[in-house]
């Protein structure tokens, strides 16, 4: 397509934005509530997933040892674990190595432990996991093999907490989707409806276009680029919202640890570049839907 | 350069708005088409330029079989027909410039060739001075100069006129017939749908196709058919 005729079609949209602005602020609006609000899920989801990602690279697992186990065969059982491929890390904490840890732990009150005529605390094997076998969910198989093994009384995970925030997870894409996906539909039909009125204000001009000789893609393509426009700058509209409104929560709000260090690295360049991508096509999608009624033979 | 074989158009049932109508216009021809009210003509002109297609018969235009054009060949055709309507289609709240250019803006020209074109086809018609102003503000002579200088800015090979003095005063009629003449003498064919037959005696070397009730009634040089229909017509006098 030439230039000069690509000017034209941009300026006849930008021609009919001017016409009624007041619609066009309601169409970017719309198309910017319904980004900002699927960009959020996107946000939560993403952030979540990210957090059990990084998580399941630090879980630990701990194998408390029978009374009956000396440490050469502790010792023995350490080696063994540690060539299974989902460990990356074993450690063994002897009995005494448990009670000056629990020690430390209390410490001012540590002198409750005084009285203690013999060490209570067994001797256990702190497991770290590869990342990519705690995402998985193949702890609980792994915990059952370990707990198979001779000289192994009991073994323990965060698995109560873990799977609950699986389910959350799952729970939040489920919803993010059903919402997500009722809203684009809405904002298609929003920008059709624009574009239908626009249209319709134009309808005069248009059939005489047409009986002057002007093809469909003549009429067309100014309706698609307003589509497009309104599209795009809804886009750019939730984007800068979603980066406000992500640093003021990072910023106001009393997060744990975790949470509050990802904040510098949201939202990224890429749900950014996904966003604009949606827009444009939200608004290619609005303008068809409304053209192929208009211009049906 | 128009030609019509047995051609018929029905609007629902057996309601024939056209009849069997054969008639042909060569290339810088002058034809009119009359009739009273409701006999065809402005039926047969919409054929002409696709905005209905014909239900039965041959209808060529510029040697293009209108009855095998596909629906994305009908711009390109059209943009060799220049229609003035008879309600003019006029984008009154636009300028003179804005309604003229809009046939040339949508073949894509470029802005200074449309610009050029548009004061051109506004000398022509005598518009030169008005083409600032607003369409819905000029006379309707005026306004009927604008639709002819749409028409023909394009550089039309066929150039179609709906009763184009239908609401006109016999002066200005005159002036719009000669406009006409004008834009015929340069080459392009006009076609010309009217009921006043003295506006057919002032260009006795005319064609005309003559139609009541859809039939073709009568065809041929405009003097020779305007004698032929003045003597019919005594003679039926003379009967009643």
């Amino acid at each position: 397509m030439r230039l000069g005729l690509l000017v034209y079609f941009l300026r006849k949209a930008l021609g009919n934005i001017r016409t009624n602005p007041f619609l066009s602020m309601v169409t970017l609006s719309t198309i910017a509530i319904s980004m900002l609000i699927l960009g959020l899920f996107s946000l939560i989801y993403l952030n979540v997933q990210q957090s059990l990602h990084q998580m399941g690279g630090e879980l630990q697992i701990t194998a408390y040892l029978q009374e009956t186990v000396s440490s050469e065969q502790a010792k023995v059982l350490r080696s063994k674990v540690a060539d299974w491929p989902e460990v990356e890390g074993i450690t063994y904490i002897s009995k005494e190595q448990a009670l000056a840890r629990f020690r430390s732990q209390l410490r001012e009150y540590a002198g409750i432990l005084e009285g203690l005529k013999e060490n209570p605390l067994p001797a256990s094997l702190e497991l770290t996991l590869m990342a990519q076998y705690g995402r998985s969910g193949n702890i609980k198989e792994l915990s059952t093999r370990l707990g198979r093994l001779p000289g192994v009384a009991e073994v323990q995970y965060g698995r109560k907490w873990m799977a609950k925030l699986r389910v959350f997870v799952e729970v939040m894409k489920l919803v993010g989707i059903t919402v997500g996906g009722l809203l684009l539909i809405a904002t298609i039909f929003v920008i059709s409806n624009t574009i239908k009125l626009t249209f319709y204000s134009r309808r005069e001009e248009l059939e005489i276009m047409r009986l002057v000789g002007a093809t469909d893609f003549f009429i067309k393509a100014p309706f698609l680029i307003e589509g497009l426009l309104h599209g795009l700058g809804g886009a750019l509209l939730a984007a800068g919202g979603l980066s406000l409104l992500t640093l003021f929560l990072f910023s106001h709000l009393d997060l744990p640890l975790r949470l509050a260090m990802m904040a510098g690295s949201l939202p990224t360049g890429q749900l950014v570049a996904g966003f604009l991508g949606l827009g444009l096509l939200l608004g290619v999608l609005g303008s068809m839907v409304s053209l192929r009624r208009f211009l049906r033979p | 350069m128009i030609q019509l074989y047995h051609v018929y158009k029905a609007y629902g049932g057996d309601q024939y708005a056209l009849h069997d109508v054969t008639l042909t216009a060569d290339k810088g021809d002058f034809l009119f088409i009359t009739g009273p009210s409701g006999a065809g003509k402005t039926t047969l002109l919409k054929l002409i330029f696709c905005a209905e297609p014909a239900t039965r018969g041959q209808l060529l235009v510029d040697g293009v079989n209108l009855q095998r054009l596909k629906r994305s060949g009908i711009p390109y055709l059209r943009r060799k027909i220049g229609v003035v309507f008879q309600d003019f289609k006029l984008l009154g709240e636009r300028t003179v410039f804005a309604n003229v250019g809009l046939t040339l803006e949508v073949t894509g020209r470029p802005r200074a060739y449309i610009e050029k074109k548009v004061r051109q086809v506004l000398r022509l018609v005598g518009l030169d001075a008005k083409e600032n102003h607003l369409c819905c503000r000029l006379s309707g002579g005026e306004q009927q100069r604008v639709a002819i200088a749409r028409a023909v800015a394009a550089n039309p090979i066929i150039v179609l006129a709906d009763e184009p003095t239908g609401n006109l005063d016999d002066e200005i009629t005159l002036e719009i017939l000669e406009l006409f003449r004008e834009i015929n003498r340069r080459g392009t064919t006009v076609v010309l749908a009217t009921h006043n037959r003295e506006l057919i005696r002032k260009v006795p070397g005319a064609k005309v196709g003559m139609l009541r009730q859809g039939r073709l009634v009568a065809a041929g040089v405009a003097k020779q058919v305007m004698a032929q229909r003045s003597a019919l017509e005594m003679s039926s006098q003379g009967v009643l």
